[in-house]
């Protein structure tokens, strides 16, 4: 047995094995590798020579190459590992990004305070079984008020009040702005075919019905734009409201304290309380206004309110008239109507102190309401 | 309507204070806008009689009083006011008073070198209501040295209240709103004061008015009483400070009288100098009739008005002596050498005041009250109370009396049904209660036979007039706070679902979504700004009494309001905006009438999202087009085309129509003409869109079945061609897909370019292709067939084909 032999190939596995561990890169492990173990390598020479042994030296040696080639390739295979970790933590360290920068910017539109109301009611009402249901804007003298109960020569049927249509259908005629006189008023105004643009969404309690009768029960909301002829500070021309109504059998006053009562909690929170107030409209018998508690105070009285109620709604019990109006038999079907401004509801709920504000559409102020507030229920 | 406290308790005392009373009314239907309080005490200011008035040594507009004040003591003052008059009595406010509004106590002050110890008070200086400072009050009665507050009206105050028009029917007077009081705190009710006269005796006087109603359908009663030596003197102190109090002008103490009854009853009178009336067998004359065509009358206050044929007349002799109801007529009126007095007192049908009033615009307190429907009984005891204030404050006698009807509202009964009045309150009250309630307000039971009861309606209440009334009188004054809250469950299934609303939704929705902010119009616009717009105003609903010019026409399409928005944010000092509305707009229809249509539009300029990433692009044709097909594949409508084209207002080579699959316009979009930014002053750059949501309701289809997910690799092949720059994209790919036949799974177009190696006047389009069979894979050689087909197609319409 010569050891001179078995010494040589544990040198040549220590040479390699110390070359492996101190190789810093994919390339230079790859070159031990050929180097040690590739066809031409260290290790294949050295099995190469094997024949010329003799048989009694071949097999020592043949074994301690065998093994030293399993720790070379045992080193590589760590040796790979330990590289390919560091390789991947200094990606990681290259690849930090400053994390306070912008993100790459999803176009994210405002939707209006009004719309939001407009819905928030609607929803709730929706919640309650009423659908929901839109009448034109142009409307005739007879729907806007007769039908509703409002005789001619009632105060709300002033011209001062009411925008009316110039007779028209003469489209190709064309004619100088301010024919019919800047302010002036027409003696066609109240005629009973004359149009209008409407002065609440009340109409719509009409043509629902008369599109629903004799079915019960009605349950409808109306949503829209209404105009009035007078412009100031605290009122304008075109402003929004939310029309309802329910008619059924034995419907009563609880109904509708019972139904605002909830509208009001939907909008502004459990804890609101309403009061009925007796009041008046030619179209509900009897007629209240509907108080909310003080949503900024809670009924303690502050500037915006100072009782501690904020008047929100105007309500009643559908006038015999109008329900006869609208197909309905009196004495079979009670009903409860009301009218909430959508603007009112806003300038509450999202604390707007300046009507101007809901019409200018200043994106300044419109792009906060990008934000939560239109699933917030407080 | 301003009622004075004072006054109010001469019908009725309240167990609460004027602000107790405050709360309360508007819980039973009276708004309350405010309440005007006088002093509770004037403590220290004194009775004084003026001894002596001289002139001020240094100035003339100043007088010295000497004022008795009492105990043989005399003091002397300064003032100014007009009324001085030896002996008359006034208050006095020594040095060290307090007056209200004072902070100070009143001083010792020299007044032009002359001392003044203490003043006489004016009556705003004492802070009574409807105290004014035309002149010292002068006291009724009292001693010299008495404290004043004995002789003034300390406590008093003013309910300020806003009625409806149904309580304006009845409460339009201190005895309405007296009545309402004692219903409230279930006291008797008051009644209209009014001495007891021998009327008989009155009416057979001599002298008796002849009264001539030939308009008996507009007067249903007419009163008039004759008075006779009496004189246009002023009226008591107290009287005049409640008629100011009340916001009207003292006069004389004849027209006061009218006033005063009217403000406490409700009844509206007028006075006529008797002698400048048309006489006949020795009795004044007085008539009604409807005026004639052309007639013309000059009013109390100078006016020649025109009268119309519906204008209700009070005549004398045929001569119009006033407009009936709204104002009398000049030349008959109360004046200084006024000694016989004819007093009118009648019952006119609203609805012709009402006219009246309104073709003469005259809203006066008279016609305020007339054409609301003043109680049909109470003629009769108003005209008497103000004859008995005339002869109390100026001296004279009542003399005659006359009295004519015509038509005159009946009285209403009302069925008595108690069960469909809790049915409608909702509330849990018994019979009795109900029926207590009414009586307190004046409502009598009548009983009808068989157990049933008629609800007789007082004569006062003209604007009750059914069951839900009755409902309503009972119900507020139980107070609506005892209506339980009940919130049925709903036994009528789902409601029908709001299409139109969750379209729009859907629409706002993803208009948000790409990054633009609901914007919320102003429908009404000038005819001037809509031409300028490029939209014909002869085409659009316009107002026949609009506020202005600039807001006469209901708008054609939301680019006016959106443009209008965008100007406002312009002004912010902003340059790039990004709007949509989602609103109607509106267009005369063909047949008469206005048609009004659903629509949603945006408005862009700028980039809609930026970064120090990615810079942006600002929003071009492209970008509103790409808007236009989100809406649309949004909402499910299949199949539209664009087309060059669109409104007045885009820059004409980057507009376009959008056309249903049926070919009818839905719709456009586009870049805004750089003339119309210049001539609104703002930037170019604009682009803009707009779709009919009625359309795409009509339009958008239930969702397909999907289509089975391909089983088969499909194979890619690009193709670029250079074609003539007017050669629409569109007709290219149509070719593609029509050489390709069925195979054909996906066809995008990936570049477009434009460049010097493909020549002026030419642009290059860059087709990916993506071939598919449903049932097995294809060979090379078959794609390349199907490809080589479509290369051919192209090249054969004169395409040259890019490698
Ligand atoms: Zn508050």
């Amino acid at each position: 047995m010569d050891g001179r032999k078995e010494q040589e190939a544990e040198e040549l596995a220590g040479e390699a094995l110390e070359r492996i561990g101190q190789a810093a890169s994919p390339e230079e492990l790859e070159a031990l590798r050929v180097a040690f173990l590739g066809r031409k390598g260290r290790l294949a020479q050295a099995f190469r020579r094997l024949p010329e042994l003799p048989a009694e030296e071949r097999r020592g040696y043949g074994q301690r190459l065998n093994e030293a080639k399993e720790r070379i390739e045992e080193a590589l295979a760590a040796r790979a590992e330990a590289l390919a970790a560091g390789e991947l933590e200094a990606r990681l360290a290259r690849e930090q990004v400053d994390v306070t920068l912008p993100g790459a910017p999803v176009p994210l539109g405002a939707f209006h305070p009004l719309r939001l109301a407009e819905e928030r009611v609607e929803s709730i009402m929706a919640s309650l079984g009423y659908e929901i249901w839109e009448g034109p804007e142009v409307e005739s003298d007879e729907l806007n008020f007769t039908a509703l109960n409002i005789p001619p020569d009632h105060p709300a049927r002033d011209m001062q009040d009411t925008f009316y249509l110039a007779p028209g259908g003469d489209g190709g005629t064309p004619r100088e702005a301010g024919d019919a006189g800047e302010g002036g008023t027409s003696s066609r105004g109240g005629a009973p075919g004359a149009l209008l643009l409407r002065t609440h969404t009340s109409p719509g309690q009409i043509r629902y019905m008369r599109a629903h009768a004799p079915r019960l029960p009605v349950r409808m909301i109306s949503p829209g734009r209404v105009y009035r002829r007078d412009d100031d500070a605290r009122h304008s021309p075109v402003f929004h409201q939310v029309e309802g109504l329910c008619v059924d059998r034995g419907v009563s006053m609880a109904d509708l304290k019972g139904t605002l009562e909830a509208l009001a909690r939907g909008l502004f929170g459990a804890g609101t309380r309403i009061r009925l107030r007796p009041s008046y409209f030619p179209f509900t018998e009897p007629s209240v206004e509907v108080d909310v508690s003080c949503t900024i105070c809670g009924g303690e009285g502050c500037a915006v309110c100072g009782t501690g109620w904020l008047e929100i709604l105007g309500a009643g019990m559908v006038h015999p008239v109008v329900l006869r109006n609208g197909g309905y038999d009196p004495e079979e079907a009670s009903g409860f109507a009301f009218g909430l401004g959508i603007e009112r509801v806003a300038m509450l709920l999202y604390r707007v102190d300046n009507i101007r504000l809901l019409y200018r559409n200043d994106l300044r102020w419109l792009e906060p309401f990008r934000g939560g507030r239109a699933v917030r229920a407080d | 309507m301003r009622i004075d406290w004072l006054w109010l308790r001469e019908f009725v005392e309240p167990p609460a204070g004027v602000e107790e009373l405050a709360r309360l009314l508007p819980l039973q239907g009276l708004e309350v806008a405010g309440v005007e309080r006088g002093p509770e005490s004037l403590d220290g200011l004194r009775v004084a009689r003026l001894a002596a008035v001289e002139p001020h040594p240094q100035a003339d507009q100043l007088r010295l009083c000497r004022l008795d004040v009492g105990l043989g003591r005399e003091v002397q003052v300064v003032s100014g006011a007009p009324n001085l008059r030896a002996g008359m009595l006034g208050v006095w406010a020594p040095p060290g008073a307090r007056l209200p509004g004072r902070p100070e106590p009143l001083a010792a002050t020299r007044f032009r070198g002359v001392l003044s110890e203490g003043m006489l008070c004016a009556g705003d200086e004492l802070g009574l209501p409807g105290g004014d400072h035309a002149g010292v009050l002068e006291l009724p009665a009292g001693t010299p040295g008495e404290p004043a507050e004995r002789y003034l009206p300390v406590g008093d105050a003013v309910l300020e209240l806003e009625l409806t028009p149904n309580y304006a029917v009845h409460c339009q007077s201190v005895l309405g709103v007296a009545r309402e009081v004692a219903a409230r705190f279930g006291l008797p009710l008051p009644g209209p004061k009014a001495p007891a006269v021998d009327w008989e005796a009155l009416a057979g006087s001599p002298l008796a008015p002849g009264i001539r109603l030939e308009a008996p359908d507009g007067c249903g009663r007419y009163v008039a009483l004759l008075l006779e030596d009496v004189r246009p003197v002023p009226s008591p102190p107290e009287v005049q400070r409640r008629l100011r109090a009340a916001g009207l002008r003292p006069i004389n103490a004849l027209v006061d009288a009218t006033n005063y009854v009217m403000l406490e009853s409700g009844q509206p009178l007028h006075a006529f100098d008797a002698d400048r009336l048309a006489w006949r067998d020795g009795r004044p004359l007085v008539g009604v009739r409807r005026a004639r065509r052309g007639e013309r009358l000059v009013t109390l206050d100078g006016v020649e008005r025109e009268l119309s044929q519906e204008d209700l007349l009070i005549v004398s002799e045929d001569r119009p002596v006033g407009l009936a109801g709204v104002m009398g007529g000049a030349g008959s009126e109360v004046e200084e050498g006024t000694r016989r007095v004819l007093l009118e007192s009648a019952w006119f049908e609203p609805r012709s005041i009402r006219r009246t009033a309104r073709r003469q615009g005259l809203p006066s307190e008279a016609a305020a009250r007339f054409e609301k429907g003043v109680d049909p009984a109470l003629q009769r005891p108003a005209a008497l109370r103000a004859a008995e204030l005339m002869v109390a404050w100026t001296g004279g006698r009542l003399a005659a009396a006359a009295e004519a009807t015509g038509r005159l509202p009946g009285e209403r009964r009302v069925a008595w049904r108690p069960e469909r009045i809790r049915s409608l309150l909702g509330m849990e009250i018994g019979e009795g209660e109900l029926r207590a309630l009414l009586e307190r307000l004046g409502f009598r039971f009548e009983e009808a036979g068989g157990g049933r009861f008629l609800v007789r309606v007082p004569s006062w209440r003209g604007d009750v007039e059914g069951e839900a009334d009755l409902a309503e009188e009972a119900g507020r004054l139980a107070g609506y706070e005892r209506i339980p809250s009940r919130l049925a469950a709903s036994p009528g299934g789902l409601p029908e679902p709001d299409r139109p609303g969750l379209l729009r939704r859907l629409v706002r929705e993803t208009l948000a979504g790409a990054g633009l902010s609901e914007s919320v119009g102003y429908p009404l616009q000038g005819e001037e700004r809509l031409r300028l717009l490029g939209f014909d105003p002869a085409r659009c609903p316009r107002l026949a009494n609009p506020i202005s010019r600039e807001q006469a026409c209901l708008e054609p399409s939301l680019l006016p309001s959106l443009l209008a928005s965008a100007e406002e944010n312009r002004r912010q000092g902003r340059e790039e905006w990004a709007l949509f509305e989602v609103g109607r707009c509106f267009a005369l229809a063909d047949g008469g009438g206005v048609e009004e249509r659903s629509a949603a539009g945006f408005l862009v300029r700028g980039r809609l999202a930026w970064s120090w990433a990615d810079r942006g692009r600002p929003a071009d044709f492209f970008t509103a087009k790409g808007l236009m097909e989100a809406l649309l594949q949004r909402t499910a409508v299949r199949g539209a085309r664009f087309e060059r084209g669109g409104p007045a207002a885009l820059h004409p080579g980057r507009a376009a129509r959008v056309l249903a699959a049926d070919g009818e316009p839905i719709g456009w979009l586009g870049e805004l003409h750089p003339a119309l930014a210049r001539r609104l002053d703002l930037p170019e750059g604009m682009v803009a869109g707009e779709l009919d949501l009625d359309a795409v309701l009509r339009l958008a289809e239930p969702p397909r079945e999907p289509a089975p997910l391909a089983r088969y690799p499909g194979v890619e092949r690009d193709l670029s061609l250079v074609v003539p720059e007017e050669e629409p994209a569109e007709r290219v790919a149509a070719a593609i897909r029509e050489a390709a036949g069925p195979w054909l799974d996906r066809l995008f177009l990936f570049d477009v370019y434009h460049g010097e190696e493909i020549g002026a006047g030419r642009k290059s389009l860059a087709f990916s292709l993506t071939y598919r069979a449903p049932d097995r894979t294809l060979s090379d050689e078959e794609v390349a067939r199907v490809h080589e087909t479509v290369r051919a197609r192209l090249k054969r319409e004169g395409a040259q084909l890019r490698s």
